[in-house]
């Protein structure tokens, strides 16, 4: 029997990095966090994987690749990972809370993080996926295959988070280096992960517990955005509520007054008044819908002095635990801007995954509804692409 | 030359289409008739309804005879059917003859051996095209008379589901009375219409965009290398259209044809809606000339996505120097040279068939890439010149049958 335990200091957390970007991303926490949740790095690159820090690493698909990594294959990425599936379970048993940390569009974390996600998500654990999509200069191709991993990785997780790195690209301003952008990418990542974890193990003026964020987790739609500020000083507060509030992350904001689940993180030091705290969830509540499901918890860290940091998980969809799976299409404004604001409905996750064929049962096949379907790697190509891909279209 | 008359039937999705063809002075060929009738009955590149299917064929066979002067008994069939898959498989021979090395006999044996795979009982193989020979794990282009002790041979296997193959065969000698003379698979004509022997040798890979099929085949390097076909065609470009705007599929495709394109076009250079006038059932009304563009754009970008990675799994994605060619009816889409440009990141180009005269109409048109390739084809297999010459210079070749 599983644990299950709803106090804060007890859930027993991991954070596993898939791909190189993945383990690059826990790789700068471990450097950074002392204390933390255990770290894991998966990755086909024995290379790669040697030069982490992270204390529990794991190279998959060996045989397939003689450690090389995939070369960019994401079917590679997904046998490994099918290879390796008891002992990913193996890893995972007895955790409440498995994050995985991913940069979609390459070989391993594109094919790998949705296998990582369901061998976590089947040792009965709550499975948070933090996802990057790829910069535009990485090209038209890894983007495409990100899109396909995200889509399979909503199927295996309860909150896919989706950071798409071409908006930090923008916040960095126009001299950034594609090394500068990748670092970003790494340190979003590392705070998003961190601000939930501290959220669960820190004891703050308002709690979080375990079971408000899976049952937020659980009711929220399949794919979250994600935005962090961070402030110091006597204007801590404005700033940090100016970059969260207003991230490119957000379509500068757009994106909060658009979504039905918020959940709001404050990490700041003891001297962290109950005023600021207030002034920061009426910032939220002003840009927020009025029904709008907003779940905030604050995490007092001594180490924090002065400082102030707030994480927002907005998504677009919320769902009673009981109410039907939602098959209605997201209003996204184009392919590009799907991506910053991607947020679908998703099935619940309970028993086994389902194929991703049957969400798309009731979407009409038109003239092919009654001749052979023509399935491509489990997909259904009859069902026009803008349906399955869940980018609406202007009518 | 004194060969008889050709003629190349393809039963396509959304249109049948048979040409007549005589062979001239160096290989070149004269379209003396041409046939064709839209298509019904037909979905995916497979008859679905037989007797609309009879009845389209009669007619373009019909109008075919009329044009060329000729009654027409035989045909040479293209196959288009998005079944057809491809593989590589090698066969290897040990050389035991030290004093005149690689003999006539070894290369028969080591065909012979690299032909013979297990395919599930539905299938049978279409064509087998030698690649490469291999003397001692060295590649060679004609392995006679090496002294090695293995010789090896990868061989490309072109494979289809035999039962739609064995109802239109029926259906042309039964309903018909016309002879099935041959079969060759559709992507492999059109490359032959379509290619030059330079582009062969840099490596090119050319995509015919059916109505309801797509098919590729690639050359790398003057070799034979890739083929393929997805069951994705224009019709389902047209059914998205018809789905995204709830219009029906005869405006769809009507809208696909004067409005469409594969990518978005710069903002201001056209009105943002296009009218569409009432029909029966539905009222007139406007729609989205964005949201057009991002249904097909989405649709292609996909099928050409689903061929790159197909050909990159294979390991020749990066030996396509020559570039991509877009032929068969849908390589006329607005756009469509842009975006395979951006997905395969090499020059792209349509085609159409070239070295053929007569009927303009048929010369002229990339619909048409199919039939003529297999008037090609035909003749080349008929004059027969090359067939006794060493397996990989006669690329096309060996048709086994039923």
């Amino acid at each position: 029997m599983r644990r299950v335990d709803n106090t804060m200091t007890t859930a027993r957390i991991s954070v596993v990095g898939v791909g190189g970007g993945g383990s690059n991303a826990v790789d700068s926490m471990a450097s950074h966090w002392e204390n933390g949740p255990s770290l894991i790095a998966i990755n086909t690159d024995g290379q790669a994987l040697g030069a982490t820090r992270v204390a529990t690493r794991l190279q998959i698909g060996e045989p397939l690749t003689r450690g090389m990594g995939t070369g960019g294959d994401a079917k590679i990425g997904k046998l490994a990972a099918d290879d390796s599936f008891d002992t990913l379970q193996g890893l995972f048993r007895g955790m409440d809370l498995v994050f995985v940390v991913t940069a979609l569009g390459g070989g391993t974390g594109t094919g790998a993080a949705p296998v990582v996600a369901r061998s976590a998500h089947e040792t009965g654990a709550l499975v948070i996926a933090f996802a990057t999509l790829p910069f535009q200069f990485e090209g038209e191709r890894r983007m495409a295959q990100a899109r396909q991993g995200l889509i399979e990785l909503q199927d295996q997780a309860d909150v896919v988070i989706v950071i798409p790195n071409q908006a930090l690209f923008a916040a960095a301003g126009p001299n950034a280096t594609a090394g500068e952008a990748f670092r970003q990418a790494d340190y979003f990542l590392g705070m998003g992960v961190f601000a939930i974890w501290k959220l669960l193990t820190q004891r703050g003026i308002i709690n979080l517990d375990f079971a408000t964020l899976r049952m937020v987790a659980r009711c929220s739609g399949g794919t979250s955005v994600f935005s962090y500020g961070e402030g110091k000083g006597p204007t801590r507060v404005a700033d940090a509520i100016q970059a969260a509030l207003h991230s490119p992350l957000l379509d500068n904001g757009k994106a909060l007054a658009e979504s039905e689940s918020i959940l709001v993180s404050i990490l700041g030091g003891p001297d962290m008044g109950v005023r600021e705290v207030e002034s920061i969830m009426s910032a939220i509540e002003g840009v927020a819908r009025k029904e709008a499901h907003i779940h905030m918890g604050t995490a007092i860290d001594d180490s924090w002095q002065d400082t102030l940091a707030i994480t927002l998980v907005a998504s677009r969809f919320w769902r009673g635990e009981d109410e039907a799976e939602e098959r209605t299409l997201t209003e996204l404004p184009d392919e590009e801007d799907a991506t910053v604001t991607a947020a679908t409905p998703k099935k619940k996750k309970k028993g086994a995954a389902t194929q991703p064929q049957l969400i798309l049962e009731s979407i009409s096949k038109g003239i092919f509804k009654d001749v052979e379907p023509t399935i491509v790697d489990g997909e259904d190509m009859d069902v026009p692409t803008f349906i399955r891909r869940r980018i609406s279209v202007d009518k | 030359m004194g060969l008889a008359p050709i003629v190349a039937l393809e039963i396509g999705t959304s249109k049948v289409i048979a040409l007549v063809g005589e062979l001239r002075e160096e290989n070149h060929i004269v379209i003396t008739g041409m046939g064709e009738h839209s298509s019904s009955g037909v979905r995916k590149g497979e008859m679905v309804d037989f007797e609309n299917a009879r009845i389209c064929v009669k007619e373009a066979l019909g109008a075919a005879e009329e044009t060329a002067q000729v009654a027409i008994h035989q045909v040479h069939l293209a196959l288009c059917g998005g079944n057809i898959q491809s593989l590589v498989n090698r066969g290897t021979i040990p050389i035991t003859n030290t004093t005149e090395g690689v003999t006539q006999d070894d290369v028969e044996q080591v065909t012979e051996l690299a032909r013979s795979v297990t395919l599930p009982p539905d299938r049978q193989i279409l064509h087998s095209i030698g690649q490469i020979f291999y003397v001692d794990g060295e590649r060679v282009a004609r392995p006679d008379h090496f002294d090695c002790s293995t010789l090896a041979l990868d061989m490309l296997l072109l494979h289809a589901q035999n039962n739609h193959l064995r109802n239109t065969v029926r259906l042309l000698r039964n309903d018909l009375n016309i002879d099935v003379a041959d079969t060759a698979f559709g992507g492999l004509c059109s490359a032959l219409a379509v290619l030059t022997p330079e582009q062969k040798e840099g490596g090119v890979l050319v995509i015919d965009l059916g109505g309801g099929t797509t098919t590729f085949t690639a050359y790398a390097g003057g070799i034979f290398a890739a083929a393929g076909a997805y069951a994705i065609g224009g019709d389902h470009v047209t059914n998205d259209i018809a789905l995204a705007f709830n219009i029906p599929r005869s405006q769809a495709e009507q809208l696909k044809k004067t409005d469409g394109s594969a990518i978005a076009e710069t903002p201001g250079t056209r009105p943002p809606r296009i009218a569409l006038p009432a029909e029966v059932g539905y009222p007139g009304r406007n729609v989205s000339l964005s949201g057009l563009q991002t249904v097909i754009h989405l649709r292609m970008s996909e099928i050409f996505q689903l061929i790159l990675r197909d050909i990159e799994r294979r390991g020749i994605g990066h030996q396509i120097g020559a570039g991509v060619v877009l032929t068969g009816g849908g390589a006329q889409m607005k756009g469509l040279i842009k975006l395979a440009e951006r997905i395969f990141r090499t020059p792209c180009m349509v085609g159409r068939p070239m070295g053929f005269s007569g009927l303009a109409a048929a010369t002229e048109k990339p619909e048409c890439s199919t039939t003529a390739g297999l008037l090609r084809y035909a003749f080349k297999n008929a004059t027969g010149g090359r067939r006794r010459r060493p397996v990989l210079e006669s690329l096309i070749s060996m048709f086994t049958g039923r």
